[in-house]
């Protein structure tokens, strides 16, 4: 697995006009970093998008020197990059333990009530999608949501706090 | 007590600044460790402190450092340190208070570690559902290298380091430190065989130390008070520091403290409330979703490393997970073992194809149709997928299932006997 190229031109260097010896460190601009790239360029093209089609994991291979098959690897790897289209906002609902414990399986239920869509699926007007995601890191806040990029809880579990919450994600798409 | 790792906290809640921090002693002990001590002298007061890694493993960070080549061991090539804030083990959030809280602590704390290993570039490995806290960070670093704390050389010495922020995908493996390294060069975040040990070939093939955020800002407290002050904050003889503890799941009030290592989950349990709706405490998961189940006979047990393993469990990542009277620990393991089997990386077979099973078999039990059969399977399963798998996943995944068939058969033999979870009708009050 190791990389025929050697290691990138990163990390430090010798500068040619510092005295004492110093090392000058390369900035991230500097540095001829690629591949290294890959998730902040997939990224930046599923938010363009909406998700990352076939033509994005082109553009994501020319962009990092990386050939197509080596870019879906990593595209259908990670929690947060989307292969399919999953909707306009993307309502990420933690069931992992400590929101199980906090009701998370009521939440996913009635947000699943209220939105007329399975996890995993699409509102029909593409508004949103409702996918399951592990442990956000906010267990205090049990049980809670990642919509966009903020996370909301603790949250009540019944029809009308669920609707005052899809509610505030509208809002602060509206105004992002 | 006073905190240490926290000492610093920013007006209306947001991280600290650079001047608040600095207005609580913040980054006094970096230009005086930057002149006065040999990257030698870091090292050896950083083992002498006895501190202890905090993403989990509990690895003596000293030893750790000393790994790394130096002198006539080293090459004269970059080395790398690499933070790992991949904090993604279920019912952890400790990392995220800390850098929401006080950035810079850890950035100092990173700084003072590249200088002891003589490195002069680091990275903090984040993931990226942390968006605010990835933002945060990225201020803080920007006004340390305004103030001339980070870049070339720092606070007028001879010393030059730098810290870049990686935003990842999100994947629990990302946390193993091997599999981390390979999802930073933008390859599947498989883990590595080791040895080679990151020590001699990670980043890029290069010298490597990957610590956890915590282990990082408990750094300068050490450089600046000394290793036998750092011992002085234990609550337990043989402990070291203090520790972020989080409690969550059944509690009145979850949250995040500072504690002296080796409190006791009492008293921790008591700072948060007790359990939710003054039920009685059934059990709790110590340290994230990786450690064994311990019970309410543990609960003066000291929230340390040693202590907890003589339980017959680990601290972790030291953040608990309380289950009350009315919460099924079979169907807390399930849900476990669904988060394991999803966040297999599916490199090798035991733990791709071995942790559906185990939740199978726990779904055959929460459904009324499990057997005995199916218990001596779960523990047969469990048993041989640890010590056969490439890392360390599906062994963190089996310390649950340790703890639930110690402290709980009963609860489990139950659900063969009834023909489901004898919990089912609680949980409906509790969540109705």
């Amino acid at each position: 697995m190791s990389d025929p190229k050697g290691p990138p031109a990163a990390g430090p260097q010798a500068s040619s006009g510092a005295a004492g010896g110093a090392l000058r460190v390369l900035g991230p601009d500097e540095r001829a970093l690629k591949r290294e790239r890959i998730v902040d360029v997939l990224w930046s093209l599923q938010k363009q998008r909406g998700f990352i089609d076939d033509e994005a994991v082109k553009l994501a291979a020319a962009e990092c020197d990386l050939t197509p098959l080596e870019v879906d690897e990593i595209a259908t790897f990670y929690n947060l990059l989307l292969r399919r289209p999953a909707g306009r906002t993307q309502i990420y609902a933690c069931d992992s333990i400590s929101c199980e414990l906090c009701g998370a399986s009521k939440l996913i239920e009635q947000l699943s009530r209220v939105l007329g869509v399975g996890l995993g699926e699409v509102t029909a007007d593409g508004e949103f999608g409702l996918l399951p995601i592990v442990c956000l890191g906010h267990c205090e806040r049990a049980p809670c949501v990642l919509a966009g990029e903020t996370v909301h809880g603790p949250l009540q579990t019944d029809r009308a706090s669920v609707e005052a919450l899809l509610q505030r994600i509208r809002d602060e798409r509206g105004s992002a | 007590m006073n905190e240490v790792l926290l000492r610093a906290r920013g007006r209306h809640g947001g991280p600290a600044s650079l001047d608040e921090y600095r207005a609580a002693g913040g980054y006094a002990a970096l230009p005086r460790a930057l002149k006065e001590m040999k990257p030698e002298e870091m090292i050896a007061v950083v083992k002498d402190s006895g501190l202890r890694g905090r993403g989990g493993a509990g690895f003596p960070s000293g030893l750790k450092w000393s790994f790394v080549p130096s002198g006539d061991q080293w090459d004269g090539g970059p080395k790398y340190l690499m933070c790992n804030a991949d904090e993604m083990e279920p019912g952890t959030f400790k990392d995220r208070v800390l850098i929401e809280t006080n950035p810079h602590a850890l950035i100092e704390g990173m700084i003072l570690a590249g200088y002891g290993m003589g490195m002069t570039e680091g990275f903090i490995f984040i993931r990226r559902e942390y968006f605010r806290q990835a933002d945060g960070l990225e201020h803080a670093i920007q006004e340390a290298r305004g103030a001339k704390l980070l870049g070339e050389r720092i606070a007028g010495s001879g010393y030059s380091f730098d810290i870049h922020i990686h935003r990842s995908g999100g994947r629990y493996i990302c946390g193993e430190e091997t599999a981390l390294l390979n999802a930073f060069e933008g390859k599947r975040a498989t883990p590595r065989a080791k040895p080679p040990f990151p020590a001699t070939r990670g980043l890029w093939a290069r010298p490597t130390t990957v610590h956890n955020v915590e282990t990082l800002a408990c750094v300068p407290g050490i450089v600046e008070h000394g290793a036998q002050w750092f011992k002085g904050l234990a609550a337990n003889p043989e402990g070291a520091g203090t520790k972020l503890y989080g409690g969550s799941g059944a509690v009145e009030d979850p949250k995040c403290v500072e504690r002296p290592i080796g409190t006791t989950l009492r008293a921790l349990l008591d700072e948060m409330g007790g359990v939710r709706g003054g039920k009685k405490l059934l059990g709790v998961i110590p340290g994230g979703a990786s450690t064994a189940f311990l019970t309410p006979e543990h609960l003066d047990v000291p929230m340390d490393f040693t202590p907890l393993e003589k339980a017959g469990s680990r601290l972790g990542t030291g953040t608990f997970i309380a289950f009350s009277e009315d919460d099924c620990p079979v169907k807390g393991t399930l849900n476990l073992q669904r988060f394991f089997a999803r966040e297999s990386c599916g490199f090798c077979t035991p733990c791709r194809d071995g942790l559906p099973f185990g939740v199978w078999l726990l779904e055959q039990l929460e459904s009324g149709q499990g057997t005995r059969e199916h218990l001596d399977w779960i523990e047969d399963l469990y048993r041989d997928i640890g010590p056969n798998s490439f890392c360390a996943h599906a062994a963190g995944a089996a310390e649950p299932i340790k703890g639930l068939f110690r402290h709980f058969r009963p609860i489990l033999e139950e659900h063969v006997s009834a023909s489901g979870c004898p919990f089912a009708e609680k949980a409906e009050a509790v969540h109705a």
